[in-house]
């Protein structure tokens, strides 16, 4: 199996407290995340990837056999992202693969870095990085925020290794988009209900494979929509000791299809050598499980400081989401 | 939609890699827009080099009131970089209060959007954040 040899993710700074979006429109309820991670208005899936894939491997990419992204909302459309990637990179000579339309791109990627990697195509940088924007009041439902992980996969040398990985899917209209629209549709009990569902079933497949069930984990990273969705997992043997390290989803929002990268970087970071991981990636139906066993000692990402970031105003936060739906000028 | 050719030629691809001008007479390096003209010996003969991206703020100033493309990022910091390497750069220093920036602060390259073109190309480069 591959190992995972660095790995780094990336916040934005800005947050906006919820609380305050939801009073601007007059939206009763508690606030389902207490803020938002918010780009600013220079930074984009591309920016934060680089800044992620900077921090896993450095300015120095030319080793690389493979580029994997995985994203939701790259910046462009008609063009490819994780080339783009590899010019900012300075990576040469390796192949680039995008990965779209899914937030648990993360855990697709990990499994195509898998293959390539026992094919002798390795190393393989996977990056999910997203900000998928909701706007009005409909960003108190979607927690819409950003951020971006990358993981350096290789046949040696890592502090952890991709175990086995279990899948399970349902056809279902969760959260979704039609052609070019610029913001998500959505059904949040249909997401929640799904999420048990699959999770439950990807689950059971994975202890079937390993022998280890769901709460004999050290940490579960798991993508993360909504904190309704952990709580999904907590009914599934998820002890919230499990969660505790690696849930975010309450404090800066959804990160989209890095939110299970970046949870997998808060777990990393707290795992000691023999532990085992769960990684648990949910989009679209689809809920992918896999069981990471870390083997070394992981350097600290600095992902967990990355969290508290620092407060902008309701008038920044808007004018910063009406300048994303702008028309060239 | 077209993509206008003139602005294109005029400012060039997105610059994703931070990079000067070597001389290959003099040696020195000059900023990277200056293709053909050394700003040491009027050397002619400039080649491109990679910069490591690290270096220190020697003058900067605040802009409250900016140009188009960078409204709803007031207030922000431009500031000249002395890179490692030798060379001068004015470039934005970003996700830092403009009271927290002094003459020395260590600055490092970041890639983010520059601009959105005419046609709505997007134009990234490199700015600095705060060590």
């Amino acid at each position: 199996m591959a190992q995972i040899v660095r790995y780094g993710a990336y916040l934005p700074r800005h947050r906006i407290s919820v609380k305050e979006i939801q009073d601007f429109y007059g939206r009763p309820g508690r606030p389902r995340s207490r803020t938002l991670a918010t780009p600013g208005l220079d930074e984009d899936p591309l920016t934060m990837a680089y800044e992620a894939s900077v921090a896993t491997i450095g300015h120095d990419g030319a080793e690389l056999g493979a580029l994997i992204v995985a994203s939701q909302a790259p910046p462009f459309g008609l063009r490819k992202f994780s080339a783009t990637l590899a010019r900012a990179l300075g990576v040469s000579g390796a192949d680039h693969f995008d990965l779209g339309a899914h937030p648990a791109g993360l855990l697709d990627g990990l499994a195509l870095a898998d293959a390539l990697v026992a094919a002798g195509r390795g190393p393989v940088l996977v990056v999910a990085s997203d900000h998928l924007v909701a706007y009005e009041e409909r960003v108190a439902d979607m927690l819409s925020a950003g951020g971006a992980a990358a993981f350096l996969i290789g046949g040696d040398g890592g502090v952890a290794e991709l175990g086995a990985e279990r899948r399970a899917s349902e056809e279902v209209f969760d959260v979704w988009r039609l052609g070019t629209e610029p913001e998500a549709r959505y059904r949040l009990e249909v997401l929640f209900g799904t999420y048990g569902a699959v999770a439950k079933t990807a689950l059971a497949a994975l202890e079937e494979a390993t022998g280890r069930p769901a709460g004999d984990y050290a940490s579960v990273a798991a993508s993360q929509p909504h904190p309704q969705t952990l709580r999904a997992l907590g009914r599934l043997g998820v002890g919230k000791e499990q969660l505790a390290g690696t849930s975010f989803v309450g404090e800066i929002g959804n990160l989209g299809t890095a939110s299970a990268g970046f949870a997998l970087a808060l777990a990393l970071d707290a795992a000691e050598a023999g532990q085992h991981v769960l990684a648990f990636g949910y989009g679209g139906g689809e809920g992918i499980a896999r069981e990471i066993e870390v083997t070394a000692a992981t350097p600290d990402s600095g992902a967990a400081g990355m969290i508290e970031g620092q407060a902008i105003s309701l008038s920044t936060y808007y004018r910063w989401t009406r300048g994303r739906q702008v028309e060239p000028h | 939609m077209t993509v206008s050719a003139i602005e294109y030629t005029r400012l060039g691809p997105p610059k994703l890699r931070l990079y000067a001008m070597r001389c290959s007479s003099c040696g020195k390096l000059s900023p990277w827009w200056e293709k053909n003209h050394c700003y040491e010996c009027g050397g002619g003969d400039l080649t491109h080099e990679e910069l490591a991206g690290g270096g220190e703020i020697t003058n900067y100033t605040v802009v409250y009131y900016p140009p188009r493309d960078f409204l709803g990022q007031e207030p922000y910091v431009v500031g000249h970089i002395q890179m490692d390497e030798d060379v001068l750069l004015p470039a934005p220093v970003v996700d830092v209060a403009p009271d927290d920036v002094e003459v020395g602060t260590r600055v490092t390259s970041t890639l983010r959007r520059m601009k959105l073109g005419h046609e709505g190309d997007i134009y990234y480069g490199h700015k600095f954040v705060v060590e």
